[in-house]
């Protein structure tokens, strides 16, 4: 072969020698700054500890103990709050959260907010979630607009802290427009609000088009026990034809006690399919209604054994009659399914019950 | 004829040269992509607290699996570490595979287990189910004995029995960390377009383990251990997590993986008696369910979950590594309609011919060209220099990966705390280049060959156990 290839190749070396130098370097640098970074916590935390803990049982200005504190070790005090903001409780919380509220920590997380840095914004909006000021709220309501996914996801929960209900609409409008966010995922930062936000989700319910969100509002109300959606969901549930929706509304259907929902339940226990017949039957077991206990009973007759199986585990102590049939078909010696059925489930709960 | 020889080594020895490039450079963008990957990873978690899943009742449960074929040394501790791990709702199926040694009387002793009728879900056609066992002192396990079948037979009984959301996949001698549900479980409640998720896998040798927990993070003794812990960084840390922005995970580790299990129903479950089951149901999931659900996703996520022993002779060593050979042939024929398949987007047009030049047919070409080229050297078709010179370019080549590799577990999870070991990985990630590869590179080769040649057999895995 030609010696330029040779030439070619020395080279090629060379510059790996240079990378796998350059890579020993940047590990031992990497774990000597991080070396550095904890002991500079550890320090952090052995000299300013007692003065927090101090200023927590106290009546010390919050003001006060924050000038103390150098600006280049916030990062240690951020971390250092972190953990506390979310263990503690009550008044020791309350105590905690006025060293970002009534401090200059407040206007110095709101200036954050215009950072570049991604990881400041997101450092910023989370703190911000202690401000529970009109001012705050706007501002990050300002900052559901950016196209960040976090900055997003990190905003609407800290709205959610801030018992922002008001905005849930413009969050779901926006959370529409997001490729990127699914329905779980819209499911998973709403859930962070209380149950203010029910009476706007059930309003929703008669406008909004999307399955997806449709779905996740009926998960919330389901979530959050909320009665007065029954007449919007009862809707949705009989001028649906969407599998996942039907189930969804049974689900809701099991934590509202009403004569409507035990009609409608009703209804589905006979559905074609399955799946909704064993989310008719597990939402009966839920709401314990015995008017429907006639119609548990047969399900154990039913050509599916899921459905068989969830209706042997609600007739065990849904009722004297129920509990008696499912004892009658344990002890049949046929060796049919039901049979089997009904001594596994027998079996079980009470082993575990004994437990 | 003299000449016609020549000038085709010549070029074959181009095509090596021109492959390596290739395969290095892959290498290089898989790094970029990793860290990338990573760096998004990490912030997402910063301000997120996992245990919020607990607190909004939106949690998936869960079906631990855990296929046991003569595992009496370490089963009752390996079940005692999973019934304390941190989940609100989880069941363990464990799924005796007809074991010849006493298995399955250490737990029916063990845990008190009572023998309740079978139900006989038939999801999944698999062999007889001898008996079902529930446990008065563990609400939450649940023993099943059956007909041995193989390790994919034994998981497709634990999914009919299962009644989970979720379906996680455990090897009885994998160690798990003690939040590994609540990690591997998150991806499923942020997106529902997840069907299933793998987790990093670490190597145990040499960890202080407590219980059936890692409680110290320690290097093996044994230099073939120590190998392979720079090995499975660099695996994991480049290749899943660099495959992962492609939406092109091919493979999740069989020894801890996680499925929805509705969708690993419609795919009828794992494929029995096939050598490297882990990998065909990832294939088959993508191909199948991609084709209902484009959207469809296979997660990964670079937190260190499960930690498993690794091999620390060369004959158990050769044995895993031809299976692996054997397991990923297979899986890419089976599926060979992905290869260049648009529908497939990323996965189909650059991940999958990746797998089928690089890993199924490169440790053949590797091989053929190592021959080749110490032959052209031999018969003076090219000079010492130059060989000397291509060979350790090839070396440092994998020396730079390897490193680059330790560099991404540093900036991330830091598993290895001591300085001392840090150094020691360094020198591993060198060493392993002068023998180690070349080693691994001729099982696979070996592995390829007996694929082709008619020994599909699994192998058998001799493990030593962890002492606790």
């Amino acid at each position: 072969m030609a010696t330029g290839y040779n030439f070619f190749i020395l080279i090629a070396l060379f510059i790996l020698l240079i990378f796998a130098y350059f890579f020993m370097t940047c590990v031992l640098t990497i774990r000597l700054i991080n070396h550095i970074r904890n002991k500079q916590q550890e320090k952090f935390i052995s000299k300013w500890q007692d003065h927090i803990f101090g200023y927590l049982y106290s009546n010390l200005n919050p003001q006060e103990l924050i000038s103390r504190i150098p600006k280049n070790k916030y990062k240690y005090l951020f971390s250092y709050l972190r953990t506390f903001l979310f263990n503690l409780k009550g008044d020791d919380l309350d105590r905690l959260k006025q060293l970002i509220t009534e401090t200059s920590l407040r206007e110095y997380f709101i200036n954050k907010l215009n950072k570049h840095s991604r990881k400041k914004q997101v450092e910023a909006i989370y703190f911000l979630r202690f401000i529970n000021t009109e001012e705050v709220v706007d501002l990050l309501v300002k900052t559901l607009k950016a196209p960040n996914e976090l900055i997003f996801r990190t905003t609407v929960e800290s709205l959610a802290y801030l018992s922002a209900y008001k905005n849930i609409n413009l969050i779901l409008d926006l959370s529409k427009k997001r490729k990127y966010l699914t329905k779980e995922s819209i499911l998973s930062m709403i859930i962070k609000f209380d149950q203010s936000i029910c009476p706007i989700l059930t309003k929703r319910l008669e406008t909004e088009k999307s399955t997806d969100i449709i779905l996740v509002i009926i998960t919330l109300l389901w979530h959050f026990k909320y009665a007065d959606a029954l007449k919007n969901i009862l809707n949705i549930l009989f001028y649906s034809g969407n599998k996942d929706l039907i189930i969804e509304s049974i689900r809701y259907l099991g934590e509202v006690e009403n004569l409507d929902s035990v009609n409608a339940l009703r209804f589905f226990l006979s559905h074609s399919k399955p799946e909704i017949r064993v989310a008719a039957i597990q939402a009966v077991g839920k709401i314990g209604d015995t008017s429907l206990e006639e119609n548990i009973i047969i399900k154990i007759l039913d050509p599916e054994l899921e459905v068989k199986i969830e209706a042997a585990k609600t007739m065990y102590k849904f009722s004297n009659k129920s509990e008696y049939k499912l004892l009658e078909y344990a002890n049949n010696p046929s060796g049919q399914i039901e049979s089997i059925i009904a001594k596994r489930i027998i079996m079980e709960k009470r082993i575990l019950e004994n437990d | 004829m003299i000449d016609i020889i020549r000038s085709i080594v010549q070029y074959f020895n181009y095509f090596i040269l021109l492959y390596f490039l290739a395969i290095g450079s892959i290498y290089i963008l898989l790094s970029f992509l990793s860290f990338y990957n990573l760096k998004r990873y990490l912030n997402n978690q910063a301000f997120k607290d996992l245990k919020d899943v607990f607190k909004l009742k939106k949690y998936k449960s869960i079906s631990l699996i855990v296929p046991a074929y003569n595992e009496e040394a370490g089963i009752y501790t390996s079940i005692l570490a999973l019934l304390q791990l941190e989940y609100p709702e989880y069941k363990i199926i464990v799924v005796n595979d007809g074991s010849k040694d006493q298995t399955l009387n250490i737990l029916k002793e063990k845990f008190d287990a009572v023998a309740v009728p079978y139900l006989p879900f038939d999801h999944i056609p698999t062999e007889k189910v001898n008996a079902v066992y529930i446990c008065k002192n563990h609400k939450n396990l649940v023993i099943v004995d059956k007909q041995n079948g193989g390790k994919a037979d034994a998981i497709n009984v634990g999914i009919n029995i299962s009644d989970g959301d979720l379906i996680i996949v455990v090897d009885a001698d994998s160690i798990i960390e003690r939040d590994s549900l609540l990690k591997m479980s998150y991806p499923f409640v942020e997106n529902e377009n997840v069907i299933a998720v793998g987790g990093t896998v670490r190597i145990a040798n040499g960890c202080q383990i407590n219980k059936g927990y890692v409680t110290s993070v320690d290097l093996p003794k044994s230099w073939l251990a120590k190998f392979q812990v720079v090995e499975y960084i660099r695996a994991f840390m480049f290749g899943r997590n660099g495959f992962q922005i492609m939406d092109g995970i091919l493979i999740i580790s069989g020894a801890f993986s996680c499925f929805k299990r509705s969708e690993l129903i419609k795919v009828n479950g794992f494929l029995k008696d096939c050598i490297g089951e882990d990998m065909e149901i990832i294939v088959r999931m993508h191909r199948l369910l991609r084709k209902e659900n484009p959207k469809a996703l296979i997660s990964f996520i670079p937190d260190p979950v499960c930690w498993t022993e690794a091999p620390e002779s060369t004959k158990i060593l050769s044995r895993q590594r031809k299976r692996w050979q054997k397991g990923t042939i297979v899986s890419l024929m089976l599926h060979k309609q992905l290869l260049f398949n648009p529908r497939y987007r990323l996965l189909g047009m650059i991940v999958f011919p990746y797998f089928v030049f690089f890993e199924m047919f490169g440790p053949v070409i590797e091989a053929i060209g190592y021959i080749i080229f110490f032959i052209s050297l031999i018969f003076g078709m090219v000079s010492l220099n130059f060989a000397l010179v291509l060979l350790s370019a090839a070396i440092l080549y994998g020396v730079v990966l390897s490193l680059l590799s330790v560099i991404l577990e540093e900036l991330t999870f830091r598993k290895y705390p001591r300085t001392l070991y840090l150094i020691e990985l360094f020198v591993i990630a060198v060493l392993e280049n002068f023998g180690y590869r070349q080693l691994t590179l001729w099982y696979r080769f070996i592995g390829s060959l007996e694929y082709f040649f008619g020994d599909r057999k699994w192998g058998h895995m001799e493990k030593k156990g962890f002492s606790s």
